[in-house]
């Protein structure tokens, strides 16, 4: 986070090992609101028959792998049916002790948390590393919840989330949009830090501690100069590896899946075209300045307003295979074959289109269905 | 008089030595030790000497063959590692020193045994006894010297088995340690270029690497950074001060990696293309009672365990030591900066990423040779160290060690050493408290 806070005052301007990469440009991680202050950006992404939305805090280039980390939370005990009892919040025992710092190479928001009964009338300060804890040897660490954290050094820049439905249509209304708890502290080699917690939940890892990464489709097309750009449309969440048909996972209406996404750049069809009605100036302007074509809508779809408009928004940024054809009246618009999931990309473009990058970013799902995430 | 001033150089050659030390086989122009403590001029005679014909009948062999065997029995506390157990911060050998529990002159570790947490490849070399005490074929040590006759070249291979059981088996790795050929151009200097694989040129631990010359047993923490073997060039040269008692010397190579040890860089190839620049400068007071030596050095260059050429290192060092009647005093301060580079190759294999790294680090060393004539014991040298390390990858806590060495070492008849050797390490800051001390021994055989 840090980092994309850099980038907007100009830090690493001839370095390129400092840049994100061309796929990822800076405004959809992040927004400058002026003053030193920035919002997360909500970013929309397609999922089949749902829309969801993320929040950005890293990004991975050059990453084959993500690690979890482990995250010490201590405790005073544990109730009769073995729930850790936490300190009070305003004791500065509750606070997280974090174990790699966001300057590490191997620096991950990917938290195992370990619960750690201290001995009562430990001193309130006696454990803030680390070191600390594991140079107690009557310390028990007991596993506990994965948890998604984002570790920031400059205090107090992350102020919100920015939410452009105007540019995104798609992305959820602000009370859909689950809560994000910014100015967290935590405490990272005795020293306070601040972090952006992102829930419980929402990652897997395997035996060796690496992440299970998810599939993030970004649509891309091929101009007249054969050059491939990026369609600036909702990107398109996938559940599990390729062509492996995995079911998304999701319980109490929290996907546990889907934080850790590895980019794969989708090459759509010359047929293809962004639902991207008149109504939506913004979009429209959007996809005119990148290059894209953008197809004709039928009067019928033209004369949407209202709640049928609203209810449309969905459709909004969509790639549909047969786009020329499909966008002619309301009717004919829920017959488009949607390139929308990752089963639809699979099936109708084939494995030839999907390229891997190496990039990988860190955007946990907050919305889902059009419902809040939730974050215990 | 030509000859008397070739025998000159080459005394001089050899008195630059590590100390003490029985007699060795090493191979560079700081060979041996004499007897430094009378001047130049005492040493000689009126008489011009014999000096052997070049060639024919009694000139020396032009190939010469020696060597030495080191077996060792060692003993780590715990596991044999510095990992900490349920320490699952990953990489795992970065909260840690993992060359801490040496157990022989390699600088191998008694384990790296990690109970399947993942590493970057910070790794040494390891036997795998882990906690378990055991006996162990350190090196089998073959050198190879051929001195052509008549031409100032001599060419030298040192080739060393090692016995090793890989926690799956058994496998005995042959190491190609040195090759070189040099040449020594002119007679009245002290000047010698060397191509092919050689020792360091940086500081002076890397004149204590062969178990038959090392005063202990086990090197400094800070030898990983200095004390390895790389493929290039190098040039030494030294003049001599007479009317001060003192020389100056300047060492100076362009290799593949530098001077880290193998399981730190690969020495046998350069993966950025960019030559590797060491050197020492050196200087040294020869009087009767006392001799003084003192060196700076320098490595610069990119980082050799990645392909990166823009990714840099640099390790500057100074050295000392002292002689005195019998006391002998080593040190160093060694500085290692590097910087952020591509996916990692080490001589141990590839690893994800190399992450910018500093360190910080000394050892003081002073032993008390007692030369006795008692039957088969000839010197009996007294011995300890004391040294730290500090070093931080960005982003991890940072950590300080140190440690505390004592020994004893029995030299019998001229080619059985006896080494008996405590280290105990301590984990000042940063990492955790682990058990790794080390007892270890070595019995040295050199033919």
């Amino acid at each position: 986070m840090d980092d994309f806070v850099a980038l907007y005052e100009g830090a690493g301007e001839n370095d390129p090992d400092r840049q994100l990469p061309p796929l990822m440009p800076l405004g959809m991680v992040l927004t400058d609101t002026g003053g030193g202050k920035y919002q997360l950006a909500l970013g929309p992404t397609m999922l089949g028959d749902y829309e969801g939305a993320y929040v950005t805090t890293e990004v991975w280039q050059g990453f084959d792998e993500v690690w979890v980390q482990p995250l010490y939370v201590l405790i005073s005990g544990r109730s009769p049916d073995g729930t850790p009892i936490r300190f009070p919040a305003d004791d500065p025992r509750a606070r997280p002790i974090f174990t790699v710092g966001p300057d590490s190479a191997f620096y991950s928001p990917y938290w195992q948390t370990f619960y750690v009964q201290v001995p009562a009338g430990s001193a309130p300060d006696a454990y803030r590393s680390a070191r600390a804890i594991l140079d107690d040897k009557a310390l028990v660490a007991a596993p506990g919840p994965a948890r998604l954290a984002s570790l920031v050094r400059r205090k107090g820049v992350i102020e919100g989330i920015f939410n452009d439905r105007d540019r995104y249509p798609s992305l959820p209304a602000p009370e859909n949009v689950g809560p994000v708890k910014l100015g967290g502290v935590g405490y990272l080699d005795g020293e306070e830090i601040e972090y952006i917690d992102l829930g419980e939940g929402g990652f897997q890892w395997d035996r060796a501690l690496v992440v299970e990464e998810t599939p993030l489709f970004l649509p891309m097309w091929r101009d007249a100069e054969g050059t491939l750009r990026s369609l600036e449309v909702p990107t398109i969440g996938g559940t599990g590896p390729l062509f492996s048909e995995t079911l998304p996972r999701i319980s109490l209406n929290r996907p546990h899946y889907g934080s850790l996404w590895r980019a794969y750049v989708v090459e759509m069809p010359p047929a293809a075209r962004v639902f991207a009605p008149p109504q939506h100036p913004k979009v429209v302007e959007a996809l005119q300045e990148a290059g894209v074509p953008v197809a004709e809508v039928g009067p019928t779809i033209k004369a949407l307003a209202g709640q049928d408009l609203v209810d449309r928004r969905a459709n909004v940024g969509r790639v549909a295979l047969d786009g020329a054809k499909c966008f002619e009246t309301v009717a004919t618009l829920d017959t488009c074959t949607w390139l929308d999931s990752q089963s639809a990309i699979e099936k109708h473009l084939g494995g030839a289109a999907i390229h891997k990058t190496d990039i990988a970013i860190t955007c946990p799902l907050i919305s889902f269905a059009n419902t809040a995430v939730p974050n215990p | 008089m030509r000859g008397r001033q070739r025998l000159r150089a080459l005394g001089l050659f050899v008195a630059a030595a590590a100390w003490p030390a029985a007699g060795s086989a090493h191979t560079e122009p700081n060979i041996v030790q004499v007897d430094a403590a009378a001047p130049l001029e005492e040493n000689e005679n009126d008489s011009e000497g014999y000096t052997p014909p070049a060639q024919g009948p009694g000139s020396p062999a032009p190939l010469q063959l020696s060597g030495y065997v080191d077996v060792g029995f060692a003993r780590a506390q715990g596991d044999g590692t510095s990992f900490a157990p349920g320490d699952t911060r990953l990489p795992v050998d970065y909260g840690a020193d993992t060359f801490a529990p040496a157990v022989n002159s390699r600088g191998d570790v008694a384990s790296t045994d990690t109970g399947g947490r993942f590493v970057n490849g910070f790794l040494p070399r390891s036997v795998n006894i882990g906690g378990r005490p055991s006996f162990l074929l350190n090196t089998v040590n073959f050198d190879f010297k051929y001195t052509a006759g008549g031409a100032p070249v001599m060419v030298f291979t040192r080739v060393q088995l090692l016995p090793r059981f890989t926690g799956t088996g058994d496998e005995t790795r042959p190491l190609l340690e040195q090759a070189f050929g040099r040449i020594i151009p002119f007679d009245s200097q002290e000047l010698a270029l060397s191509i092919g694989k050689f020792d360091s040129v940086f500081g002076i631990e890397y004149l204590d690497n062969q178990a038959n010359i090392r005063t202990g047993v086990t090197p400094s923490l800070m030898a990983r950074y200095t004390t390895g073997q790389s493929i290039g060039a190098k040039i030494f040269y030294r003049v001599q001060l007479a009317p001060l008692w003192s020389a100056l010397s300047l060492n100076v190579a362009a290799t593949n990696h530098g001077n880290f040890v193998e399981s730190a860089q690969p020495p046998d190839a350069s993966l950025t293309g960019v030559p590797v620049l060491s050197a020492r400068l050196g200087y040294e007071l020869n009087l009767a009672a006392v001799q003084i030596k003192l060196g700076g050095s320098l490595l610069t260059g990119a980082r050799n365990d990645q392909n990166r050429d823009d990714a840099d290192q640099r390790v500057l060092g100074l050295d000392l030591r002292v002689a005195l009647y019998g006391f002998f005093l080593n040190g160093e301060y060694v500085r290692v900066d590097e910087e952020a580079g591509g996916p990692k190759t080490t001589g141990i294999g590839a690893f994800p990423l190399t992450s910018s790294f500093h360190a910080r680090g000394f050892y003081g060393q002073l032993a008390y040779a007692l030369a006795l004539d008692l039957g088969p014991l000839r010197r009996v040298t007294l011995y300890g160290r004391y040294e730290q390390r500090n070093a931080e990858f960005p982003g991890f806590t940072p950590i300080k060690v140190d440690r505390l060495t004592a020994g004893v070492r029995l030299d019998l008849w001229d080619l059985l050493i006896v080494k008996g050797e405590l280290l105990r390490n301590g984990e000042r800051a940063g990492a955790p408290k682990v058990d790794n001390d080390v007892l270890t021994t070595s019995l040295v055989y050199t033919w």
